[in-house]
């Protein structure tokens, strides 16, 4: 039978759960039933997951789950407690003890509202970190991929794991050697994201994709109207064909059914309207246009790596099993094939592993601090609720002596803690509406790229489940203080220094130094990212993003046929331009960022002997106008920047940045007037600029050569200006000056297609935004934790100075000072946080390990963070004693005496 | 895999020591359920859910963990025992257990019927209990 895709995981997640649960059981029970009790409560989810019905499931969910609790409790008491009786007369809790355990309950929480309050806050804190950061969390790792049988897509890459590229795109002949070989692949096929530009009526430029006439009806998705491509419609001479997305055809179209058949202008070229895809519809992202890919001779024999091979497993064939055959596929595809030389194999990954993978590591980290500061918060309620039942003994040890079994009473403390976590619970998911607002405000696009996260009908019954599992948890403890209460004592003292107190106090220390440790473990690592990003934005990065905006032009091929036309419409725009009053420098560029794989070629150097394969010399290209430099703030070392005479009729010459002269010429000086490329091509370095760190902060700038626009004329650019100072100052100024600069362009060509206006700063921000999200979250949570921690410790030690007041009376009474009992009550209240503390750096020391990718010039021992911290989380603990013991120092001793 | 029933009888099928059977006596009501149902044939634990079920016509939901506790329980006491009797292959889900009622079992049970009988009984007698 197959499942729903959701149902499916929520399935699994279930009985995954449900298992870590049952292995809280007794060493007995669980060897004997364990294993089989998961699989049938699996059985007992099936029907409702089976069919999708979330409702159903998450009531089945909770009913086993507090069933589950309930017998993970009992036999425990079973097996620890001899003299305790099993209640005969019902199998287990029945369903209207626990009601009237809730009534009772409710009357409880109600007469003791400040206890009541805090708890509530702390567990609201928590669960609702939780989920919001489960449904985040949800919407990359388990939401449905919107095409037919997901699981089965994958990617094929060409893997060059040597130099850093484990995903790299290929050429067609190999794409035809790798599909006619695949076995586990029932389909393999080939696209390209792109651009195109319709060009009747206003010009729009929209993102589009060229696949393979097999690629869509591979997805399984059918079109709204009209059809898919067919079988070699993606070869050369068939009828120029496209099919449409939905938001472009509502867009541009008006949803005009009529549009299938008509035929529309892209990129100058006039095509067949055939289909409408479906809304939600954008393979391989964002994309709004569908080309065939068009399969010229040329291309079918060209060696260049220009093409995503997209394909689907067979039925029952796995991800690993098609890597395993690629493995193989690869070793004759690499035999003799000069051009991947360095390459050394294909990668399989999920087409889910693709589209969400960068985000993983860090939700999952970031996860594991959420349920930290929960545990923290449940620790803190753990110890409150202790205190209380320390409280109620006499009260309890009454109702032991007026015949409640131990087991009713236990059952009485779960049902309040359990109540206490629902009333959490619910304000809980209040707080995740507002936090889940947030992390998508702050959050990187990967966060959205498969679903929205929400919190719909799954998130909220895992937040239900969370509310019942640590209502269980945090009654646990006051539950087994129950089973060691010795009747005649309670009833005879309140509770003081009983053997019951004493224990008491030393379960409250034990939780406040576990509090401090987990705390302190968030902490350093929040210190160590936050160190992280302080470093990555002081680094150098050799350019100016203050008061530059960006914005791209595309020159149409047929209106801009040649080098001449599109050399002359820059110079003219660029001259336009400079001559604005706002504007201090302006140019032209490929583009001021570099993609993650930018477009790079291997060349030689003159008069130097020709490399072996793994120490080819790759170098980034781009073409820049000039003033480039300037614009950018990108200083020069030596020599000159690329001017005006630069053109066809002149020397091919390149401007190359820092890391290029010294790898292959020793010094910048050097460099000067040599030449590198191809014998047919030469080009001579002319300057040296500083390096730019332009495909992303972390990493330093690969060689890169600037070439002069007016001889390397290209159609598609990025225009850079830099605002007049005085008008740098806000992204509201720049952006008032945006009109003048479209209205410009227009002036030389009204039919261009303008592409978005950015500020480069913005773009910057961008390319930081997931580090800045992980960062923000766990320093959050990290501040949670100390806070929380915080509370804990008062509470301890203002509960044992309530405790210990008769004692302090007689020490004051017999000559104490107040410094004395001060400090006194301060040794008292340090010794659990000075022991977290020493925990807590062990933990770090392993913890921090997983942190490593994140780090950016960091170390995972660095010393600053390892010192810092702990002073930080000691004068907190500090000042968390600090109150109690002043209050014990003003006590009168007359008063304290009389206290009991 | 051992399958002999935990506690073994000295006595032979057939005289099970009194005492021994009343020991177990009263029954908790989801043990008394458990042995009605593994009284027809043998049955894996969810199926002794389902049937119950069925038995009292969907009043009696017995709880998985409190099921699996009590069977649990019973297995210590030598009640039942699990069953090295399969279903055929290709219905039969490895990870299962089937479980068969005990001759202790069927004593225990019997004796708990008994008990119940004489409860229905004394209750006819006090006029408690309404003429069909």
């Amino acid at each position: 039978m197959k499942l729903s895709g959701v149902g499916r995981r929520m399935l699994q997640v279930g009985t995954l759960v449900y298992g870590l649960v049952a292995r809280l059981l007794p060493h007995g029970m669980r060897g004997s039933v364990g294993r089989e009790l998961v699989q049938a409560f699996e059985d007992q989810c099936r029907p409702a997951a089976d069919g999708g019905r979330l409702w159903a499931l998450t009531l089945v969910w909770a009913r086993g789950f507090l069933n589950l609790w309930w017998t993970v409790l009992a036999e425990w008491w079973h097996v620890t407690a001899g003299h305790w009786q099993e209640p005969r007369t019902r199998g287990g809790a029945g369903m209207e003890t626990i009601v009237q355990d809730m009534k009772f309950g409710l009357r409880k929480l109600y007469s003791d509202r400040g206890t009541t309050l805090l708890v509530t806050l702390m567990l609201a804190l928590g669960i609702g970190a939780n989920t919001a950061i489960f449904s985040a969390l949800r919407g990359s790792l388990f939401a449905e991929l919107p095409y037919h049988d997901a699981d089965e897509l994958v990617m094929v890459w060409l893997n060059n794991e040597r130099q850093g590229i484990r995903t790299d795109i290929t050429s067609y002949p190999n794409f035809e050697l790798t599909r006619d070989r695949a076995t586990t692949l029932q389909d393999l096929g080939v696209y390209r994201p792109s651009f195109s530009t319709l060009s009747e009526g206003e010009a729009e430029r929209v993102r589009s994709a060229s696949v393979g006439a097999n690629v869509l009806s591979m997805l399984g998705v059918d079109p709204v109207r009209g059809r898919l491509f067919e079988t070699r419609e993606d070869l050369e001479g068939q009828e120029a064909t496209v099919i449409l997305g939905d938001r472009l055809w509502r867009r541009r179209y008006a949803g005009d059914p009529d549009v299938v058949g008509s035929r529309i202008m892209v990129g100058g070229e006039p095509r067949t309207v055939v289909g409408v895809m479906p809304p939600g519809f954008d393979f391989p992202g964002d994309a709004e246009l569908w080309l065939p890919m068009s399969l010229t001779e040329n291309r079918r024999l060209s060696n260049g790596f220009w093409l995503y091979q997209i394909g689907r497993l067979r039925p029952g064939a796995s991800v690993d099993a098609a890597q395993a055959e690629m493995n193989s596929v690869a070793e004759i595809l690499l035999e003799d094939n000069p051009r991947l030389e360095g390459y050394h194999n294909l990668y399989v990954q999920s087409l889910r592993d693709h589209l969400v993978g960068d985000a993983r590591t860090p939700l999952i980290l970031i996860s594991v601090a959420a349920a930290l500061v929960l545990l923290i918060a449940c620790s803190n309620v753990a110890h409150l609720l202790l205190a209380r039942s320390a409280g109620r003994e006499r009260e309890l040890a009454l109702r032991l002596a007026l015949g409640a079994t131990r087991g009713r009473i236990a059952r009485l403390l779960q049902a309040e803690s359990v109540l206490l976590a629902l009333v959490g619970g619910a304000f809980g998911a209040a707080l995740a509406f507002f936090g889940l607002r947030v992390l998508l405000a702050l959050g990187p696009d990967e966060l959205t790229r498969l679903s929205t996260p929400a919190l719909d009908v799954s998130v909220l019954g895992f937040c239900l489940l969370l509310s019942l599992a640590v209502g269980q948890l945090v009654g646990l403890l006051p539950a087994l203080q129950i089973s060691g209460t010795h009747l005649s004592d309670a009833l005879k003292d309140g509770g003081h220094g009983t053997a019951g107190a004493r224990r008491r106090h030393w379960w409250r220390r034990g939780l406040v130094s576990a509090e401090v440790a987990l705390a302190l473990v968030l902490l350093i690592s929040a210190g160590l990212l936050l160190r992280s990003f302080d470093r990555l934005l002081s680094v150098d990065r050799g350019f100016q993003t203050a008061g530059v905006l960006t914005m791209d032009i595309f020159l149409p091929g047929d209106a801009y046929p040649d080098a001449d036309r599109r050399v002359g419409f820059y110079r003219d725009l660029v001259g336009r331009l400079s001559a604005l009053p706002e504007i201090d420098m302006v140019a032209a560029t490929s583009g001021v960022l570099l993609p993650e794989l930018a477009n790079s070629g291997s060349v030689a150097i003159e008069g130097q002997p020709e490399r072996p394969a793994d120490e080819r010399i790759e170098v980034t290209f781009d073409v820049v106008t000039p003033g480039y430099f300037e614009t950018v703030g990108t200083p020069l070392l030596v020599g000159r920047d690329v001017r005006p005479g630069d053109d066809s009729e002149a020397t091919a010459v390149a401007v190359i940045n820092e890391a290029m002269a010294r790898r292959y010429w020793g010094s910048l000086e050097n460099a000067l007037d040599r030449r590198f490329g191809s014998p047919q091509n030469w080009l001579t370095v002319v300057g040296v600029v500083v390096d730019a760190r332009r495909t992303s902060l972390e990493q330093s700038a690969r060689p890169s050569a600037y070439l002069p626009h007016a001889q390397q004329a290209r159609g598609s650019m990025t225009l850079v200006v830099r605002a007049q100072p005085d008008l740098a100052a806000s992204s509201a100024t720049l952006e008032a000056f945006v009109p003048a600069i479209r209205r410009t362009v227009r002036e030389i060509d009204s039919s261009l297609a303008l592409g978005e206006v950015s500020t480069l700063e913005a773009e910057l921000f961008d390319r930081v935004a997931t580090r800045r999200f992980n960062t923000v979250l766990l320093a959050t949570f990290a501040g949670l934790a100390l806070v929380l921690s915080l509370i804990g410790i008062y509470g301890v030690v203002a509960q044992w100075v309530g405790e210990r007041t008769p004692e302090i009376g007689v020490r004051m009474a017999l000559g104490a000072g107040r410094g004395e009992v001060v400090r006194w009550v301060l040794k008292q209240g340090l010794l659990a946080p000075v022991l977290g503390l020493v925990v807590g750096l062990g933990l770090s020391f392993v913890a921090t390990r997983a942190l490593r990718s994140l780090l950016f010039e960091v170390g995972t021992l660095d010393p600053i963070t390892y010192l810092l911290v702990p002073v930080l989380v000691l004068l907190v603990a500090t000042a968390g004693s600090l109150w109690p013991a002043l209050r014990a120092c003003w006590i009168q001793p007359v008063r304290a005496l009389r206290h009991d | 895999m051992e399958l002999a029933p935990r506690r073994s009888w000295p006595f032979g099928v057939g005289t099970m020591n009194p005492e021994v059977v009343r020991s177990f006596l009263p029954l908790r009501p989801v043990q008394l359920h458990i042995l009605i149902s593994l009284g027809e044939h043998e049955r894996h634990g969810y199926g002794i859910i389902r049937d119950t079920a069925e038995r009292s016509g969907g009043q009696v939901r017995l709880e998985m963990g409190t099921l699996y506790r009590a069977l649990h329980r019973m297995l210590e006491g030598g009640l039942v025992e699990e069953s090295d009797q399969r279903p055929a292959p290709e219905v039969d889900d490895q990870r299962r257990r089937y479980y068969r009622i005990t001759e202790l079992g069927r004593q225990v049970a019997q004796g708990e019927i008994a008990r119940m009988e004489a409860l229905v009984k004394a209750a006819h007698g006090a006029g408690l209990v309404r003429p069909v």
